[in-house]
Parts: C-alpha cells; structure tokens; sequence
C-alpha cells in the first residue's frame, strides 16, 4: 500500500515534466503598418485557467503592436469591426484517470492511430519501468477570424503541437525542453496574424 | 516492483473504451423570444474543428427543420460550442470515488462530468436579433465492470443526441 502512494506520488512528480514543441516557429514581421480603426474582439474556447493566460497573451500582443487606435471587449463595442480568437484543444489521454472535458471515447474513436500508439508507449513504458516515457500529444489550433458587422472578412488558423513525455529519460531532459518556448508562441501568432491580415481591414 | 507495474497499466485500463456515458437534457442559460427570422441563413460553425462528425450531424438537423442555406442573406447564425470546466457538488465524494476506483483496478466505476455550452445566435447587421444558450451536460463512467454495457451507452452518441435535442429545444421557443 506505501509503496503504491510512493509510486503515485512519483508518477504525479514526473507527469509535469518535458514538454517539447512539435514544427517550427512562425517568422514574423514586428513592423506593423499602423490602422486609423476601433476594433472589437470576442474570445471563445479559452475555457480554463492555463488557457486564459494564452489569451491574454494574444490581446497583450494585438494591443502593444499599436495597430489599432482602440481593442475593446465586442459587448462593450459598437465598432463595425470584430476579431474573433478561438481555441479549439485536441482531447488528451490522461495519465492516470483523468477529468476528460469530452466524450471519454473520442480518441479511440477518432484518432485510431494515434491510440494504438499511446497503448503501445503506455505498455512499453510499463515494461521498462518508465524508463521508455509515456508519450502524450496535444494538438491547438488558434483561429482568428476578422468580421465586418456580421460578413466574414477573413479567416486564418494556426497549430500548436506539444508533445509531452513522463518518464525518467525525459526527466533529464526537462532542462532542455521547450516550456518557456510554448508560452511565446501565442504573441508570435498574434503577430503573425497580423501580418496575414494586413489587407483585411478595407 | 510487480505493484509497481500494475499502477502503470492501470491508468492505461482507465483510458480502454470500458465506459459509459448518459445523456442528460440541455438546458437553458439564456432564453430569448425568437422573432420572426426569414429562412434564407448563412451559417457558421466555430469550436467545431474537433468535432466535425457531430458538426455535420447538427447541420444536417438545422437545414432539415426549415432554414436554407444563402450565402447572400443579410442573416448569419453561428452556432459556437465551447467546453466548459466543472466543478463538483461533492468535491470529497468526488476523491473518496477516485481512490476507491483506483485500489480497486476500476471495479468500481470512475464517475466523471462533461460540460459543454452551445450558443445559437442570429444576426443582421450589427444588430443581435436572437442569442440562445444551453449547458449540455454529460455523466461518464469508465470502469472495467463497465464493459458489458459500453455499445449501449457509447458516449460520443449520448453526447450526438444531447447536441441535437439543443437545436430542437431552442426552436421551441415561443
């Protein structure tokens, strides 16, 4: 029994660690053209806290690059024109039991391979004591739209993919991982959105 | 060190398809009176992108109940579902069933709550003609007893159904 609270302990301990990002970094202009215009933004799918730190990156990012003489929340707004920041979060299978924010047969449903090759690390890594890590994927993909009233200007969308490993390799290698990377990558996005979105605004 | 295998493979046993899922009706978060709106629409999706099965499921049932789709029309719907974080009536019940179903290698079912928010909303213009909102809720067990049941309680088809009975019910509205 102690030495099961040990191990659960341990397993808990380890599932923070190394998270790498998957593709290469946006190049991004900062030199952004600045535009005589308010403009309104709505958030959807931003649901729990880790995720609203990201999105207020994004508005951080959309407000500092002085493109816009005004951002205001679209309920609060009556400028014509609207950004929409959406997340949509690829489910996850959790380590232990989980509080899974979809139907719990989603993955197995919808990504087949992607399970057959979670069940295989998560018996590799049985077998080798944790040793092989227990591999989890996560897939973002952040949309930003651009309306005029209620006409659709533009749309554009971006991937995020994280891979995190449990284990006690990965446990070294969390010094090299890409954390501090993955918390960036929103702002990078956010301007690249407007680079993307330049002649949108007419 | 056996033990120590099991615990691995056991949060692997949580994760099989041993599980059930029981639908629950929407319900409301914002009720609006709907004005008349003619039939011609264009519709968007967003929160969609992992969910297109169900995406295509509920356009489907949305053109079958009388709109027509118009790219020209001066009316949009969107239809936005956003998952939502849950909080447990009975936080302490709520552990005491996590560790039961653990020591016990899912013999005891895991019960989880899913929550998702669907908004249907009807514009012209600026102006915001209609705004509905309705909190699906979606009861989960995963366990191995559980087995036995999972085809007919799959929870992708509960959830189908709970995603479907919301366009029903925002069209009754009167």
């Amino acid at each position: 029994m102690l030495n099961s609270i040990l191990f659960l302990l341990i397993l808990t301990f380890l599932s923070n660690c190394s998270t790498f990002l998957m593709g290469s970094r946006p190049v991004v202009n900062q030199n952004i053209p600045k535009l005589d215009k308010d403009i309104s933004y709505e958030l959807i799918g931003w649901k729990d806290k880790e995720n609203k730190i990201k999105a207020t990156e994004i508005l951080k990012t959309l407000t500092r690059s002085d493109k816009f003489k005004n951002i205001s929340h679209f309920v609060k707004s009556d400028s014509e024109w609207k950004i929409q920041i959406i997340l949509d979060e690829s489910p996850q299978l959790a380590i232990l039991l989980g509080e899974p924010v979809q139907p719990v047969s989603w993955v197995a449903e919808k990504r087949p391979g992607r399970y057959s090759l979670y069940i295989l690390s998560r018996v590799l890594s049985a077998a080798t004591r944790l040793v092989i890590p227990i591999i989890q994927v996560k897939e973002e993909i952040i949309t930003f739209r651009v309306w005029k009233q209620n006409v659709k200007r533009a749309e554009y969308s971006y991937p995020v993919e994280t891979v995190r490993a449990i284990g006690w390799l990965s446990l070294m290698l969390t010094f090299f991982d890409d954390k501090k990377e993955i918390k960036t990558i929103y702002s990078d996005y956010a301007l690249l959105f407007l680079n993307d979105s330049e002649k949108n605004y007419e | 060190m056996n033990r120590i295998l099991f615990l691995i493979l056991l949060g692997f046993l949580f994760n099989l398809v041993n599980c059930a899922g029981i639908y629950n009706e929407p319900v409301f978060i914002n009720k609006q009176k709907t004005n008349s709106i003619s039939k011609n629409i264009r519709l968007e999706f967003t929160g969609f992108y992992f969910y297109e099965k169900e995406l295509n499921l509920l356009k489907t049932e949305i053109l079958n109940s009388g709109l027509r789709e118009d790219s020209n029309s001066p009316v949009l719907l969107e239809v936005i579902l956003e998952e939502k974080e849950v909080t447990y009536k009975y936080r302490f019940l709520h552990s005491v069933n996590f560790i039961a179903s653990l020591f016990t290698a899912g013999i005891i079912p895991y019960y989880t709550i899913t929550k998702h928010q669907i908004t249907y909303r009807f514009s012209e213009g600026k102006k915001e003609l209609n705004n509905n909102r309705l909190e699906l809720e979606l009861d989960q067990l995963r366990g191995l007893s559980l087995l036995p049941i999972t085809p007919f309680f799959w929870p992708s088809s509960a959830f189908d159904k709970s995603i479907l009975d919301s366009w029903k019910k925002q069209g009754e509205i009167k």
